[in-house]
Formats: structure tokens, sequence, C-alpha cells
């Protein structure tokens, strides 16, 4: 067989023969691998040096010969052929990348029967060098090296951690894993080996722990890790945690090419395939609740990612030219110019073209018998259809103008009937806002010239009231409210929350119709300037609005309409509708905050901002007052979600918090709130302390027992002082009127 | 073994005209262990090896792809027949990642349901033609199976593949897309449906890539009926084609001394160029969306 002279294809058609009787027996395996190892070695062609390299990972990888068979297979030569397939420098990819497969199927069998047979060095050390050699070139080889790489990375994770021992009595039925090897082996120290795999395991997960964005390194890496989290329970934990910190969405950044969209779903749905997988393998997992969760966070993302990107989903109807005879065709109907305004020629009213050279040619220069001629010919290659588009447009056109002809009423008034507006507040509204009926009637008696007429100028409206302006904003803001609220989207399906950087009008749903109210409601001009005037006139420590400014913020217009409608809505149902209210509220601060600054010109450093914001403290205190007798014992997480995401607190709110004490029943929810303000908002500190105070001075003696407790936390000495005072006050009543000394002292 | 109740049923419907027609036993008689088959079988690859050495060498090396789809018969095959046909003659296996083979009954509730692996395209042809040959004939289902017989001889089940294990008896019977294959193993596997792609991922993952061997896998997604795996049959084709140039092309440049004159696209590996190649298979082919994982065999 190793005849040299024979020329490479020659070789290949006899190697190959050989490998097929190995696949049709595979005892002769044992004969037959001796004998190609040398002639591989040897080889000086690469097709040959490729063809070994794929058998010897075949031979290792089959599962048609059992282990104990592979690991009599495993000689001196096969790892010297390993070896040197991988150490020669300029070695061929193709073959590097098999020789890193073979040595990855080969490592559980090396290991396997190194412990067993310890005087196996030689092996060992080929296997060492091998090993090292292979991890070296993780970082730097070519791609498909690098892929092959990771996998062997993969394998000796796996065979150099413990795994489960089946049965101790029959150690041939256990699978390879560091649990087999004896403590005192000579070769293979037990503690050495831990320390390496915890390294590797390390650099094996290092690329999702860097949150890579290439597939050909992640998808191969998520793809081989199941195996060790099913079967190795000491490090599962470790590598399930560094999965779900894994964001496979991470380069999805609009826009995206065709090429970033296919790796991102690849990322995506590889990274998914691999937790379903866990969550099915065994859905009591201890960490099942996390990779549920991580899973309905990486579909809501994923949605918002792909919402706006090109849709990869096949359309309604097959886009390919195949079915072109199945589709209707649905060509428009021609448009014609308009005719000019009149008064009209002839020429104009049969001029159906915008060519403006065509309609300044003179036909009256061409010979009569040429035109003759040409309309002859013209008239028989002529599509009928358009023809008679043709003169039908000419037809209309010259109704049009006799009609123009007859007397014209003149239009004093708009005329309402036939109004062609998209808009009729009257059909869209309920009949609440229909009661008023402004412009009805006005012009209904005239006699309606025809709609045909050519170009017609409306004569300007009359000028509207006051008090009609009223009724139509109302009409407009609660149909524009109710296109919002019947939108088809809910604001609790919205999958990502953008807060206050979320572009208004960016989607059809509700939440964005929600949005776009509450921003045309805050961000109007809100009277906001009186703040400005105070502020440039010095008495920026006025912080009480006058009587006029308050009644400002309540006049009726069309932002206020639009809060009261949306404090409504929020009160409709204001379990579900809080964060909405929120939302709102935190723009109306926001808006309060960068208003006064507009007006300013800029003559106001942003950070004297004006600590006013009338709008939001209105408003704040409004829902609060209304919402605040209907809280129960189970709402406190509501109330606590409430008071901590309001951008403000201010004592008004934190004065109605405290009235919730006056009902035992929400006690407790109201101290909780209380705390978490204390822990949760520094700024509001010394605010919520004073209102417990407050609490624990108005309170009955139940509310004091709590109440006491928490503020001997938070002001110690307090307490006792006043029970002290109190005492003494209630002695001092009873016994000696000697009241003077005894407040001195409870004061000092 | 669980029977599907519609299959108990049909099974004692369709019990009958099995017997005489077909006997499916002497086709499934496991692969024998005997040197003499194989050895008779590689005469005829050696010729096959010979001629493209001498005339074409182009084609000496050739990715192995594998097609999947529910019940390995229309798109999946149709996609087989495409790429073992074609002017490069893939090696191609292909199976079905459903429960049973399902195809169109007499109405949508009465499916007609065998198992797989062991009942061949031919049986189901027969059975078929002789239960209601018109109906049969008129979906379409008695020319499918028709084509289907000419390919393999029967629907295998993807979960059930043997990954690595030699498959020399569909060589020996003369399966289409066979040669080549013989190794047990694929570069590519395509699938025609995201549920196969997922079925396909995750018992990748079950088996936990005992050979070592990366796979790229594609899904393609075909609706199920003739004219769409028609369509997606030659998408396949033209996916694969550019794959295996990219492979070739690969190969090619790495040899012994190709890395250094090898540029640009060239000196990238196959694997790196899989991306951009999906991508620009996908803007040529908008309505099959695409997706794609590397994982292991």
């Amino acid at each position: 067989m190793a005849a040299s002279e024979q020329s490479p294809a020659e070789m290949l058609g006899q190697l190959e023969q050989a490998r097929k009787l190995c696949l049709a027996d595979p005892s002769v395996y044992n004969q037959i691998v001796p004998g190609i190892v040398p002639i591989i070695q040897t080889a000086a062609s690469v097709e040959i040096r490729r063809w070994g390299a794929d058998f010897v990972a075949e031979v290792f990888a089959t599962p048609a010969l059992p282990g104990h068979q592979k690991e009599q297979l495993i000689s001196d030569k096969v790892m010297e052929l390993l070896r040197a397939m991988l150490e020669m420098p300029t070695e061929d990819v193709a073959v590097v990348k098999s020789a890193v497969q073979a040595c990855a199927s080969i490592y559980p069998y090396v290991f396997r029967r190194v412990i067993s047979h310890p005087d196996l060095a030689l092996v060992w050390r080929d296997m060492t060098t091998i090993k090292i050699n292979i991890l070296q070139r993780l970082d730097v080889a070519p791609v498909p090296i690098r892929v092959c790489c990771i996998k062997f990375l993969q394998k000796v994770v796996q065979i150099q951690t413990p795994g489960q021992i089946a049965d101790p009595r029959r150690p041939e039925h256990n699978e390879t894993s560091l649990a087999l090897v004896p403590r005192n082996h000579p070769l293979l120290p037990l503690a050495n080996l831990e320390a390496e795999t915890s390294g590797l395991l390390d650099r094996l997960l290092s690329v999702i722990q860097e949150n890579s964005t290439d597939p050909l390194v992640i998808d191969p890496t998520m793809n081989c890790l199941a195996v060790l989290i099913r079967t190795r329970p000491t490090i599962s934990n470790k590598i399930l945690a560094t999965v779900l910190n894994y964001n496979p969405l991470k380069s999805a950044i609009h826009p995206m090419t065709l090429r970033t969209v296919i790796t991102v779903r690849s990322l995506e749905r590889t990274t998914r395939a691999l937790l379903r997988f866990i969550i099915r393998w065994n859905p009591h997992h201890p960490m099942a609740p996390k990779i549920d969760a991580y899973l309905q966070r990486l579909q809501a993302s994923k949605t918002a990612v792909f919402q706006g990107a090109q849709n990869l989903k096949r359309p309604a109807e097959p886009t390919d030219g195949l079915d072109d005879a199945k589709r209707q065709r649905l060509q428009p109907p021609r448009r014609f110019p308009p005719m000019p305004p009149p008064p009209h020629s002839f020429a104009q009213l049969f001029t159906l073209t915008e060519d403006a050279s065509l309609t300044q040619f003179d036909v009256k220069v061409l010979p009569e018998e040429m035109v003759s001629m040409i309309s002859s010919a013209l008239m028989q290659h002529i599509d009928s259809k358009s023809l008679d588009e043709a003169i039908e447009e000419v037809r209309q056109r010259y109704q049009m103008v006799q009609d123009a002809a007859k007397p014209v009423i003149p239009a004093a008034f708009p005329t309402s009937g036939d109004d062609d507006d998209d808009y009729d507040p009257e059909l869209l509204s309920g009949p609440e806002h229909a009661a008023t009926s402004i412009s009805q009637g006005v012009g209904a008696d005239l006699p309606q010239p025809m709609p045909e007429l050519g170009p017609f100028e409306l004569p300007k409206p009359p000028p509207l009231s006051s008090a009609e302006l009223a009724v139509l904003s109302e009409q407009t803001v609660a149909h524009v409210f109710e296109t919002a609220l019947s939108s088809e989207r809910n604001l609790s399906v919205s999958n990502q929350k953008l807060g206050i950087n979320r572009l208004a009008a960016s989607a059809n749903d509700k939440d964005s119709w929600l949005t776009l109210m509450i921003r045309l409601a805050t961000r109007a001009p809100a009277g906001l300037e009186m703040l400005v005037q105070s502020q440039t006139n010095g008495d920026m420590l006025k912080l009480e609005l006058d009587d006029s400014q308050l009644a400002s913020l309540q006049q009726i217009n069309v932002p206020n309409r639009i809060r009261q409608l949306l404090f409504d809505y929020v009160l409709d149902d204001w379990h579900h509708r809080l964060p909405l209210g929120i939302t709102w509220l935190t723009e109306e601060w926001y808006a309060d905050k960068i208003e006064p600054l507009a007006f300013s010109n800029g003559d106001v450093p942003m950070t004297k901002a004006d600590p006013r914001t009338p709008n939001y403290d209105y408003w704040s205190a409004l829902l609060f007052d209304t919402l605040i007798p209907r809280f129960d014992a189970n709402d406190h997480k509501i109330l606590i979600r409430f008071v901590s995401e309001l951008p403000s607190i201010n004592r008004g709110i934190l004065s109605q918090l405290k009235t919730l004490t006056r009902d035992p029943a929400t006690v407790k929810i109201c101290m909780m709130a209380l705390q978490y303000l204390y822990l949760m908002r520094p700024p509001v500190r010394e605010m919520v302390i004073d209102t417990m105070q407050e609490i624990w001075e108005d309170g009955d003696n139940e509310v004091k027992n709590t109440s006491g407790k928490i503020l001997k936390k938070w002001r110690p000495g307090f307490v006792d002082r006043a029970v002290e005072k109190t005492k003494e006050e209630a002695e001092s009543t009873r016994t000696f009127p000697n009241g003077v000394k005894v407040e001195q002292i409870a004061s000092e | 073994m669980s029977i599907d109740p519609r299959r108990a049923r049909l099974q004692a419907r369709t019990a009958t005209p099995t017997q005489p027609t077909a006997l499916p036993p002497t086709v499934q008689a496991p692969p024998v262990a005997l040197p003499q088959p194989p050895l008779a079988a590689v005469p005829p690859s050696l010729d096959g090896a010979a001629v493209p050495t001498s005339a074409a060498p182009e084609t000496s090396f050739k990715l192995k792809f594998c097609t999947v789809c529910a019940s390995n018969n229309n798109r999946s095959m149709e996609a087989h027949l495409r790429l073992a046909t074609s002017d490069q003659k893939y090696p191609v296996l292909s199976f079905g990642t459903g429960s049973f083979v399902r195809l169109p009954g007499p109405s949508i509730s009465q499916p007609q349901v065998y198992d797989f692996n062991i009942t061949s395209y031919d049986t189901m042809y027969k059975e078929l033609q002789a239960q209601d040959e018109r109906l049969y004939r008129n979906n379409g289902i008695l020319n499918m199976l028709d084509r289907n017989r000419n390919i393999k001889w029967g629907p295998e089940k993807f979960h059930d593949w043997a990954v690595g294990a030699a498959r020399l008896e569909p060589i020996n019977r003369g399966d289409k897309g066979s040669m080549g294959a013989e190794g047990g193993v694929v570069d590519v596997i395509f699938t025609c449906e995201e549920r196969c792609w997922d079925a396909v991922v995750e018992n990748l993952l079950d088996r936990g890539a005992p050979l070592n061997r990366p796979v790229h896998v594609f899904n393609i997604d075909i609706r199920d009926n003739h004219e769409e795996a028609l369509v997606g049959g030659r998408a396949i084709l033209e996916l694969a084609d550019a794959l295996n140039e990219a492979a070739n092309q690969e190969r090619g440049a790495h040899g012994a001394s190709g890395w250094e004159n090898g540029n640009g696209i060239a000196r990238m590996s196959f694997d790196e160029r899989v991306p951009d190649i999906l991508a620009e298979w996908q803007q040529k082919w908008p309505s099959l969306p695409a997706l794609w994982t590397l994982s292991w065999l």
C-alpha cells in the first residue's frame, strides 16, 4: 500500500476501499488502522493528509466501535500522528481541523486508558502536549479550527469534571470522568486536574461572559454546553448562570443589515434552544423559574427589536414569479390632469396631457393628408379602453364647463352640508358631546351649488366664539382620547418600558397614543411664564402660588381637559392604570421643570431651576387625595410603588398618606410605605420622619405603639422624651401646678 | 409501543391490501455484516470517483447534506432529489421529525398514518393505490410517493438516525444521494419548517455531540404543498451550491501553499462565510425566511 510511486488519486482510491471495508465490518478496524497510520504520516500530498485526518476522526467517533476497542487502537503511533499534524507549522487548515476533532474524540479514551494503565506515561505526555497545542490555538486559529477547539475544550472539561457513577462495581459501564480517577494516580493528580478544569471552564464560558456577538463562536459554544449542564451537576449552575446573563440581542442596533438580522436571530434562537432544552429535560430544575423569566424577557425584547425591522415571515401572498396568473391585476385607473381655472378654451378642454411641448405643438402646420393618415393609422392601434377613458374624461369636463356657465350663488358661508372634510365631530363623538352643533343650519337653506364646479375657494369661516372653541376642543380631545383607548394593543401588553425616552407617535398602539395625549397635556404652553417672571423678579422663596395663578391651573382649556380625562381614566380602574398615572405625573413634573427654563431664554442657569412644580403639585395632590381613601390592607404593593415612583414627594402628599392611619386596617400599609420612603428616598427622609412623628402624636394607642417602634430607630430618644413629657404633664396637672418648670425641661 | 388511535383505526382498514401487494420484511432485513456486499459495491464508487479526477477535478470535494421535514415525504424529499440529482450529485440524507408519517387522507380528520423506518414508499404507494386511486392521484400523493420510491427506500425519522453509523445498505440499493454519505455524517442540515429546526437542534443537544463534528443547521420555511416544495427545493439547491462553492474555495485556497496566494473572500474560511452566503441568499429568496445555527453531530 505504501508504494510511493503511486499517484495520490490512486492511493486515495485504495484508502477509500479500506475505509469501506471498515465501515462494513467494524471488527477490521484494529487491523486496518495500524496499517494506514504510517501511510498518512509519510504522505506528502495534502489530499492524502486530509483524508487521513478525516479517517482518524471518523475512527474514534464512530458509534460502531465499542469504547474498549477504541482504547486498544490508541498507540504511540496514533498519538504521534496527531501531534505531528498539529505541530507542523504550515499544515493545511482542513487537516488541523479534523485532527482537533479526532483529539476531542480520542481524549476520553486516552484518559480512560491512562486511568487503568498508569504506566502509559508516553501516551499521556503526548496527549498533554496536544492539549496545550490546541488550547493555544483557541484565540488565534482560523474560524474552522477555532470552532473545533471549542468542542475540544468542552470535551476536556466534561472528562475532567466528576460525573455520576452509575454502578461502582462495574467501572466499564461508567462514563469516563474525573470520578473514575483514583486518588493516588501517578499521572493524573486530582488536585491539578480540578484546578486546570476550572480554568478551562472559565475559558469556555468567557465568550459568553464577554457577550460576544459572533455567531461562529457563540453558537457552537451554546450548542455544546447542554451535555455539561445535564451530566455535570457540580458546574451546571455556573454554566446556566453565565448563559442567563448573556444578551443575544446586543448587536441588534437599527438599522440592521440582512446579515445582522440573520446573526441576531441565530444567536437568539440558539440561546433559547439551549434553555428550552434544559427546561424540558428537567422541568423542576432549581433554576427553572429564572430560565422561564429569561425566556419571557428574551421574547419580549425580540419582539421589540424586530418590530421595526423588516418582517422575515413569509408574506400572505407568495411573491415569487410562479403564480403571477393567480393574482389579480390591480392597475389604477388613469388619472388626467385637471383643467386650468376658467375661462376655458376648446384646446384646454381636450388637452389630456401635461407634456408642455406637446400642448404647444400646432397641428395646423401639418398638411391635412398627413394628419388624416396619421390619425387613421393611430385609430387602428389605439387601445379602445384608454380611448374610452379619455372620451369619458372630456365628456365630464364639458359637463362641468356647462354647469359653470349657469348663474352661481355666491357662497357667503361655509357649506357645512357638503363639507368634504374627513373629520366630522358630530358623527364621531358620542351623543353627549354632540349637543351643540355650531355651524349646522347656517347655510342649510341656501341652494347648494353643484360639487363639480372646478376650482372653488371656500370663504373664510366666521371666527369662533370662545364658547364654541371650548366645545370644539372638548369634542376633539374626547375623540382623540377615544381613539387612544380603542387602539388595539393594551398598555399592559407593551413589551418594553421606554419611559421618558420613548417617541410619542412611534407606533399605533394604545401606549403610544396615551403618551401622545400626556405630552399634549403637559408640554402645551402651560402658563408657567409667571414663574419665570416671579423668578426674575427675585421672589424665589415664595413657593405658594397666589389665587390667580391657582385659578389658571383649574381653568378650562385643552390641556386641562386632557388631564381631567386622564384623571378619570386612571381612576376608573386605578389598580391597573396606576402605572399610566405615574407616567403622566412624571411627564407633568418634567414639563414643569423644563418649561420655565424655556421661557427664560436661557437666562436662568439649569442649576437654579425653579423648585416649584405647580401642575405636578396640583394633579399629584388631586390624584393622591382621591386614591387614598380607596386603598385597603392588601394594596401595599401598589401603594409602595406609587410613592416610590412619583417623581417628587412633598409634605402635602405625606400628610395625605398620614390619613391612612385613621383606619386600623390601613395603618400597616402606611407604615410600610413610609419605611420604604425612608430607606429608598433619602431626600425626603426628614419629611418622612416628621410625618411619622406626627402620626405618633395624633394616633391612638395602637398606632402609637407601631410608630413608636419605628421612631425609636429613626429618631432615637424622641419617644422617651415625649412620653416623659406627657407623664410629667399629667402628673403636674394632677398634683402641683408646677407646670412651667416641667415644660421648660421638656423643651430643652 | 403506543398506538395512535387514528392509526389503529386505519390499520384495521388498510391491513388487508398490504399483505398481497408488498413484502416489506424482505427489504427491511438488517444490514448483514458480510464483507462481500460492500466489496461488490465498491467498484462502482471507485469508477464514480475516478471519472471526476480525470475529467472534472473541481468537484472532488462535496459537502454532505441532510434535508428534514415533518414526514420525510414532500419537502425534504423534493430537496433530496434536487440535491442528489444536481450537477454536483451531492451526498444527501433525508429525515422527518414527526412522530409518524402522516399523509393527507380522504378527509382532514382522517390522515393516512405510517411508521417511520419500517414502511417503504413502495408499500405506501401500493396501499393507497389500492384504496382509492382516483383520490390519491388527484391530490398528488401517488405522484409524490412514486417519486420518493425512486429516490430511496422509505421515510426515516431524524431521532432514530444513528449519527456516524455506516450507511452502506442504501448504496447497495442504489438510493439517490447515498454515494458519499456512507459515513453517516453530514456537514449541513436543511430543515423545512421552524418546528423541525427546533426539533433537530434539540435532538442534537440531547445527543450530546458524540462525534465532535460541527454541523450547520439551516431552516428554510417552506409551506407543505407540492408547488411550494418545488420552489423550496430549488432554493435549497441554490443555497447548497453557494455553500459548496465556498467550501471548495476554502480547500483550494488553503491547500499546500494556497493560503498565501488567495486573497479577500477566498481567504475567508467556509464557516466564516456562512452568514454572508445566507444573507445573500435570503435577499434573493425573501419569501423563504431562513434561520441558522452551528451545532454538533
